[in-house]
């Protein structure tokens, strides 16, 4: 016998009610904790507002920002970050490409080199700094081991000109197992039929990766290198470990965006100068993602065509 | 599910009752070799106030009042806490964060605390917090390298300790710099270089800023600071006897890879701990055009959100009592305020540590402390950023011109954030 359930006005909209109040607790999160301090950090970008002493806030109109562009900090902090950002962003990608491409060879000890790769991305940031920090001393071991080969001692933290690249190293160095994994896991959705079908045409490794396989990795590619400029843009600690105590590295030599704006804000109490420093980073960020989206869409269209 | 809500629920409340009773003071500090002493004055402040409990959180001195400052932006943040940057002192003190010290804090600071000591939170501070302990610099010299190099004894004047510098030095076969003959504040975040910087400015006779009336401007761009330039461009550029390529500070004087720094008194300690092999001297700092020393002092304030305000000064107080500050002293090395307690076993036992207690013997010896005003960590700051980039450029070790300009483009920055806080004096 088949029973026949009547289904009351509630459970035929439970399910609705459901969402409903998922996506409202969603959204009023979101508006709590990203919209609302956005707007707030762009209301006072254009104030005097300081955190201690600021007895009112005054409107300044464009003065934050007009005075961040005479501002040598904030110029070279702008420097240090797009050096930093335009090394690491493509080394990160093509090393993380290039291990992706290994992983997906399937090779015996894959897993292992997976989770050996992925091991910095989970150890926090600060610990991963302090502990480059030691090993970019003067008398560290990395100045040990190139001494074995013959190479004389580099300032890595001491020297101006390398600093930077000490930030770099540890930056790709970290990020690079993420990159990879997601590499793999793109290439391992790709069907293995156009690749095998391609491969029967006659095309070579390079012609098969050229225009089966990257093409179809467009996404994961586009969604990675999001990430890694993000993640570029918004470097922090190991520049805030690195120079900290007195034999800390060059200052000015490693500063970068965000470094300044914490200065600004937490030291100098500059909130208003703070939050338009804040603000051009954010307007950089997405003015990047959006160059970033159409240079894909375009290459995605040739590779259609 | 109902069972589940109302059981979370009654936890809550019984917890609330729990910890309702009892009266806590909150303790930030940013020294976290303190914290020992901290917890002695507190475990006997709880033994004479049953009912109180005090809890101590130590944190290092650049984030210990970044977050003093955000709690108390807020509205909140501990009972206690001390403060180096004295500028912040009276930025709080404005913002009205601060509680006024009472009769007998004032008193207690008036009988107990040398001149200078008492002027400054007198005058500068308005009371608003209990100096703790001071930062005074002297030169620490290596006695065995000195003996070795044939040095009688620690230099009295710039020529002497550039001299002896150059005969401490060592290199290794290929020319590098592998022990300074004076290791310098070179590098490292914060307005540390700065402040170091000025322990010569005031020697060469000039501070950091000068005051007219109740406004500044930059006093560095004169001989004293081309000279005070010249010693560091000189150490590293004509005699080679420093190099960003060396350790430095304690570490450095410790593991034997400097003859001579300067640096606070909290490295006796630390040497005590770390080398206590190494034979070692304190003494003054070099004259050059003058006798004088750039001086720091801690405070201890009590905030004016603290529900226990009478409670948290008592603390204050028996902090800064004999037995602490010599603990202080004896343990960890920092110059206490307090004078009115007998130090001489301490010194007896630590002699390097009575170079710190006295001032130099000279007649015209001048003492400058930084003024409170709020600008202090932005000039400090970039002015050491300025400062640790210049050190670098050889250029200006022979070339006097550029070295001028470098002092006239410094200086136009330190008047450019005094204007920003409607402090400039003018030309």
């Amino acid at each position: 016998m088949v029973r026949r359930f009547r289904i009351t006005p509630f459970e035929k909209y439970d399910k609705f009610f459901f969402g409903a109040i998922i996506i409202i607790s969603l959204y009023f999160l979101f508006g709590v904790l990203r919209l609302y301090p956005t707007c707030l950090s762009l209301y006072l970008s254009f104030t005097n507002y300081r955190l201690i002493g600021s007895p009112s806030i005054k409107f300044m109109g464009l003065t934050n920002y007009t005075r961040l562009l005479h501002d040598s900090s904030f110029v070279i902090a702008l420097k240090n970050t797009l050096v930093i950002a335009g090394v690491s962003i493509p080394a990160t990608l093509l090393l993380g490409l290039c291990l992706g491409l290994f992983f997906h060879t399937k090779w015996r000890l894959t897993s292992l080199f997976q989770s050996i790769y992925f091991l910095p991305l989970i150890m926090p940031t600060s610990a991963l700094a302090l502990i480059w920090k030691w090993m970019y001393e003067p008398q560290g071991i990395l100045n040990y081991l190139l001494s074995l080969i013959g190479i004389k001692p580099i300032g890595w933290l001491t020297n101006p000109h390398v600093g930077v690249w000490a930030v770099i190293i540890l930056w790709i160095w970290k990020y690079v197992g993420y990159t990879s994994i997601l590499f793999y896991v793109g290439l391992e959705n790709i069907p293995r039929m156009y690749e095998e079908a391609a491969a029967i045409d006659g095309a070579n490794s390079w012609q098969i990766f050229r225009k089966i396989t990257f093409p179809m990795l467009m996404p994961t590619t586009f969604f990675v290198s999001i990430l890694v400029t993000t993640w570029a843009f918004q470097i922090f600690e190991p520049v805030y470990v690195m120079t900290t105590g007195s034999q800390g590295a060059f200052v000015r030599s490693v500063k970068v965006l965000v470094f300044d704006i914490y200065a600004n804000y937490f030291t100098h109490f500059k909130v208003g100068y703070a939050s338009a420093e804040a603000m051009f980073l954010f307007m950089l960020l997405i003015t990047l993602a959006l160059l970033q989206r159409y240079m894909m869409r375009r290459a995605e269209g040739g590779w259609s065509a | 599910m109902r069972r589940f809500i109302s059981f979370i629920v009654v936890l809550m409340v019984f917890g609330l009752f729990v910890g309702a009773g009892g009266q806590t003071i909150t303790v930030w500090i940013g020294y976290p070799e303190l914290e020992s002493i901290y917890r002695a004055a507190a475990d006997d402040f709880e033994a004479t106030h049953p009912g109180v409990s005090v809890q101590i959180s130590a944190f290092s001195l650049r984030d210990s009042e970044t977050k003093i400052s955000m709690a108390l932006a807020a509205g909140t943040g501990p009972d206690v806490f001390n403060l180096s940057v004295t500028s912040l002192v009276n930025q709080f003190r404005e913002m009205g964060a601060l509680s006024p010290a009472p009769e007998k804090v004032i008193a207690w600071v008036n009988e107990n605390t040398e001149d200078w000591v008492r002027k400054y939170i007198a005058q500068e501070l308005s009371y608003y917090g209990v100096p703790g302990h001071k930062g005074n610099r002297r030169l620490f010299w290596n006695k065995d390298m000195f003996a070795e190099a044939g040095l009688p004894g620690p230099p009295r004047t710039w020529t002497e300790l550039l001299a002896d510098a150059v005969l401490l030095a060592k290199y290794d076969e290929s020319g590098r710099l592998i022990r300074s003959g004076l290791s310098l504040r070179l590098s490292g975040g914060g307005g540390g270089i700065a402040h170091k910087w000025y322990d010569w400015l005031v020697l060469a006779g000039a501070y950091v800023l000068d005051r007219v009336g109740d406004k500044y401007r930059a006093g560095y761009n004169n001989q004293a600071g081309f000279d005070a330039m010249r010693l560091y461009l000189d150490a590293l550029h004509r005699y080679h006897v420093d190099s960003p390529d060396i350790k430095h500070d304690a570490e450095a004087f410790a593991l034997g890879q400097t003859a001579m720094f300067v640096r606070e008194s909290w490295v006796i300690g630390y040497m005590a701990t770390h080398a206590p092999e190494v034979n070692y001297g304190v003494a003054y700092l070099p004259r050059h055009v003058d006798s004088a020393e750039h001086l720091g002092v801690d405070v201890l304030c009590v905030s004016a959100f603290s529900p226990n305000q009478d409670l948290a000064w008592e603390y204050v107080l028996q902090y800064v009592q004999p037995k602490y500050q010599r603990m202080m002293l004896r343990e960890v090395g920092w110059i206490p305020c307090n004078i009115a307690a007998d130090y001489s076993d301490i010194i007896a036992e630590r002699p390097q540590l009575g170079v710190f207690l006295t001032s130099p013997p000279w007649k015209d010896h001048k003492v400058y402390v930084y003024p409170g005003i709020a600008p202090e960590s932005e000039i400090d700051a970039r002015l050491a950023e300025r400062l640790e980039q210049a050190f670098l450029q050889e250029k200006l070790a022979y070339d006097d011109a550029a070295l001028w300009q470098w002092l006239e483009e410094a200086a136009a920055e330190t008047n450019q954030i005094l204007a920003e806080y409607g402090m400039y004096a003018g030309e």
